[in-house]
């Protein structure tokens, strides 16, 4: 054969590619399960399904008693290249390549024994409600209800975190109807009001609220934030992280203890409300140990730990923090969610599949803040979802 | 910029590997009708490289059959 018969070669030349089609090599596999793919060529048509298994047996393929073959494909050449002896040649002929699978064979059920097993089942009591998968979580951070700053105050303050607080609850719905949410976390991470201790409490003069009434706002949003949440998932969580400016006083220049804190006192109230209004008993408050300034929880497979943040003092030693609480096998050190507040801007960092959260605020601003570094951080209130150890979803609303 | 440091900052850019393609160097010496009719044989997927290398070898060309398929799969040098 010269160069131009090959140039010219077609299959009706008798010269047809030397391959078969991939995956259609005559074959038996075997899996671990014992289970047996088994590719053959034939001709004609192939039987019914009493004659499979013969079929394959009829191959040399051994099949135990309790399994049977199943004729799962047939793909039908009418010109295939077959050779049916070593050293014949090759001829074009019909095939059928059938692809058989060896398996236990099913056992068939008595559909009239199944319908009487039916009908003697006895009710059970109902199960409580499932759970959903997902966990929703929304920050309420840095409040710092009765702040002064660029002519606003806390009247401004409180319809942001009204408008946020719709807004979340309105992203929840969204979010429910495209995933499970069992869920919601009501992260207090401190700061909520503007309070009497920093600044040697100079902060007072400025505030446009007196420390109770920053203390009888603070209480009402909080309430309005369960209330707007408890209707819409199985489980509600707050816990609550003391900020440095829930601190009631710092008598002698001294701090006080650390779950002295006007935020665990806010949400402890809130409780003992909705424990007289009845009706919550799906909503928990988790609040601080004596002199701890955190709290761990899990939701939704994920263990989230909340701390204000004051206690790393720089944004870029939250990690250097965690990992010293791990070590001190502190119960926030298995968290894979830190959530803090303290430095009133959005802040990601991931460390070691551990995530920690900086949530921004919803306050007036800081001028301090902004003489010094040009400007401040988005405010809003931060939303994210979670579920087992991971997070997504993250918006500021 | 040198033209070697162009070439290693070129996404496109493949070291030099190996000799020449026998393929090539068949295609290079025969003439154009026959070359036509060999590039026409390589494309045919009827056409079994066994045959090729044995009509080449009538030819007066050398070359393994090995040549032909790596040629005709393009894992040889022509195809970078």
């Amino acid at each position: 054969m010269n160069l131009e018969d090959l140039a010219a070669a077609s299959p009706d030349g008798q010269v047809a590619p030397a391959s078969l089609p991939s995956g259609w090599a005559p074959s038996v596999v075997y899996d671990p399960s014992g289970r047996a793919e088994v590719v053959t060529l034939g001709v004609g048509q192939p039987g019914d399904e009493s004659t499979w298994t013969d079929e394959v047996r009829a191959l040399g393929v051994d099949i135990p008693p309790g399994w049977s073959a199943r004729l799962v494909e047939v793909r039908h050449d009418p010109k295939a290249w077959v050779r049916h002896h070593q050293g014949d040649d090759a001829t074009t002929e019909a095939v059928t390549r059938r692809r058989y699978v060896v398996e236990p064979t099913t056992t068939t059920l008595d559909l009239d024994e199944l319908v009487a097993a039916i009908g003697n089942k006895r009710p059970k009591a109902a199960p409580p409600v499932a759970l959903g998968g997902w966990g929703y979580i929304h920050c309420i951070a840095d409040w710092q209800v009765g702040k002064t700053a660029y002519d606003a105050g806390t009247d401004q303050t409180v319809h942001r975190i009204l408008d946020s607080l719709d807004a979340s609850v309105s992203r929840f719905k969204r979010e429910a109807k495209r995933r499970p949410i069992g869920t919601v976390v009501l992260a207090s991470l401190g700061d909520l009001c503007e309070g009497v201790a920093s600044q040697n409490g100079a902060v007072l003069l400025a505030s446009d609220l007196t420390v109770t009434e920053q203390l009888r706002v603070v209480r009402r949003l909080l309430l309005e934030h369960v209330k707007a949440f408890a209707p819409l998932a199985q489980r509600i969580v707050v816990p609550t992280a003391p900020g440095n400016h829930d601190e009631p006083h710092r008598v002698m220049g001294m701090k006080p203890r650390a779950h002295d804190s006007f935020a665990v006192e806010a949400s402890m109230q809130v409780a003992d409300a909705l424990d007289l209004a009845g009706g919550y008993d799906h909503v928990e408050f988790v609040t601080p140990d004596p002199d701890d300034l955190t709290v761990t929880i899990e939701a939704a497979g994920t263990i989230i730990g909340c701390a204000h943040g004051h206690q790393w003092r720089s944004p870029d030693r939250v990690h250097q923090w965690w990992a010293k609480m791990g070590h001190a096998r502190h119960r926030i050190g298995q968290a894979h969610l830190l959530l803090s507040g303290h430095f009133h801007h959005l802040r990601v960092v991931d460390d070691s599949g551990r995530t920690a959260i900086t949530a921004p605020t919803v306050d007036p601003g800081s001028p301090w803040f902004d003489q010094r570094n040009g400007g401040g951080p988005r405010h809003g209130v931060l939303t994210l979802l979670t579920r087992d150890g991971a997070w997504t979803g993250l918006e500021i609303l | 910029m040198s033209s070697l440091l162009d070439n290693l900052a070129s996404p496109d850019y493949r070291p030099p590997r190996g000799p020449e393609c026998g393929m090539a160097l068949v295609l290079a010496a025969v003439d154009d009708k026959t070359r036509k009719t060999l590039l026409a044989a390589l494309d045919n997927p009827y056409a079994p490289s066994t045959k090729i290398a044995q009509a080449l070898a009538e030819l007066g060309h050398r070359t393994s059959v090995h040549v032909v398929q790596r040629h005709r799969r393009g894992e040889c040098r022509c195809h970078g």
